[in-house]
């Protein structure tokens, strides 16, 4: 299904690929349910993208955007891809910052 | 005309204070000790003070306070102290730029906000001495400031065509002047005698597939410029984030995924190391 965002897992999910560490070694099979010790082992290995059986980063990402207020989306989303006019918005990395960015924005007006 | 020119031209250009061209030697020369560079730092109060309260910021996150710089230099080390002593010292050198033409406290955060990313990167990748790549991020724009000293007249055009038509200001300079800021970067380095990974990184941070000796370090300033300008940290004249280089981004092996915790931490570094230029 693809890779989500190890801070979008939760206990219960199932593992769809074998999750490796940056040497390679199995920490987690694929098929193991996680639980919270997993959550802990991932964390500690510095794992931050698993792949989960019926779960994409973009139905994440949908689900999260669903709850947020759609004008102060619209202007924020506006306002980032105003910001990011000179770049390449298709490249992976750019549009995980500009997700990013537009959470960001959304988030300036409560620190203020 | 050449950025070399513009750099040696009539007007002066800030040398860098003699403190940091002794600790510099301190530190290459193989017969002083620990205790001669902790002594020529100390020498200047304000200097030591800087420096201390880096040491026991979130950068190190030490168990325990650091009192003196004896204690600082066994611990951090004689090359990372220098180095972050070259970060601080830079920031005092600009003066007199008028506040129309460039914001100077902006500017600076810029530079950290860009610094406070590479070194994160470069904790990711797990790089030897961090330190490098946060003075590198401090210095990768200094060239704009020259610019705006040599050439008030021509920056102040080249910052209101940018707005009008939302142009990359580092394009128009290029266009226009036929180098960027990053050019004359490398050559304010140069005269410095500064190291020559430092002035590659530099000179290559809008181009770093271009860099031949140090690839990986142009590769993560030209990253940490890229982030620090999506999470707008302060401004140093560019209104847009640059475009990316796909090939500097592939060096580094990363993985979309690590740039969201990658930017929190980002985001608190930064806020505490913006204490440091007041």
């Amino acid at each position: 299904m693809g890779k989500v965002n190890l801070e979008n897992v939760s206990p219960g999910m199932v593992l769809e690929k074998d999750v490796k560490e940056r040497s390679g070694r199995v920490l987690l099979r694929a098929g193991t349910e996680i639980s919270d010790r997993h959550m802990n082992i991932l964390r500690t290995w510095g794992v931050t993208e698993v792949d989960v059986e019926n779960l994409t980063q973009a139905e994440v990402n949908a689900q999260v955007t669903q709850q947020l207020d759609p004008e102060a989306l619209k202007i924020a989303e506006e306002q980032v891809s105003h910001l990011f006019s000179h770049t390449d918005k298709e490249h992976p990395a750019m549009r995980e910052l500009m997700r990013i960015s537009v959470m960001k924005q959304l988030r300036k007006p409560t620190v203020m | 005309m050449q950025a070399r020119e513009l750099v040696n031209g009539a007007l002066e250009v800030p040398s860098l204070p003699m403190i940091f061209t002794r600790i510099d030697e301190s530190v290459n020369n193989p017969r002083s000790s620990l205790a001669d560079i902790g002594k020529i730092i100390s020498e200047d109060s304000s200097l030591t003070a800087r420096l201390l309260k880096i040491v026991n910021s979130a950068f190190y996150s030490f168990p325990s306070k650091i009192e003196t710089i004896s204690r600082a230099v066994t611990i951090v080390g004689t090359q990372q102290l220098r180095d972050l002593a070259l970060a601080t010292s830079v920031m005092k050198l600009f003066q007199g730029i008028p506040p129309e033409l460039m914001d100077m406290e902006a500017f600076w955060k810029h530079s950290i906000g860009c610094g406070v990313t590479a070194r994160v990167l470069a904790t990711y990748r797990r790089e030897a001495n961090v330190e490098r790549f946060f003075v590198a991020g401090i210095l990768h724009d200094i060239g704009r400031l020259i610019l705006c000293m040599k050439d008030p007249d021509w920056m102040k055009m080249a910052i209101t065509r940018c707005r009008n038509n939302d142009e990359l200001l580092f394009k128009i300079e290029y266009e226009e002047l036929g180098f960027d800021h990053a050019a004359v970067g490398r050559v304010l380095l140069q005269n410095w005698k500064l190291p020559a990974s430092l002035e590659e990184t530099v000179a290559f941070h809008h181009n770093p597939e271009a860099a031949t000796r140090y690839p990986i370090e142009a590769a993560i300033i030209h990253v940490a410029d890229v982030i620090s300008h999506v999470l707008q940290l302060g401004n140093s004249g560019e209104r847009f984030v640059p475009p990316l280089s796909s090939n500097a981004w592939e060096r580094l092996q990363m993985t979309p995924s690590q740039l969201a915790s990658l930017c929190e931490q980002v985001d608190r570094q930064y806020q505490e190391a913006t204490e440091w230029v007041s």
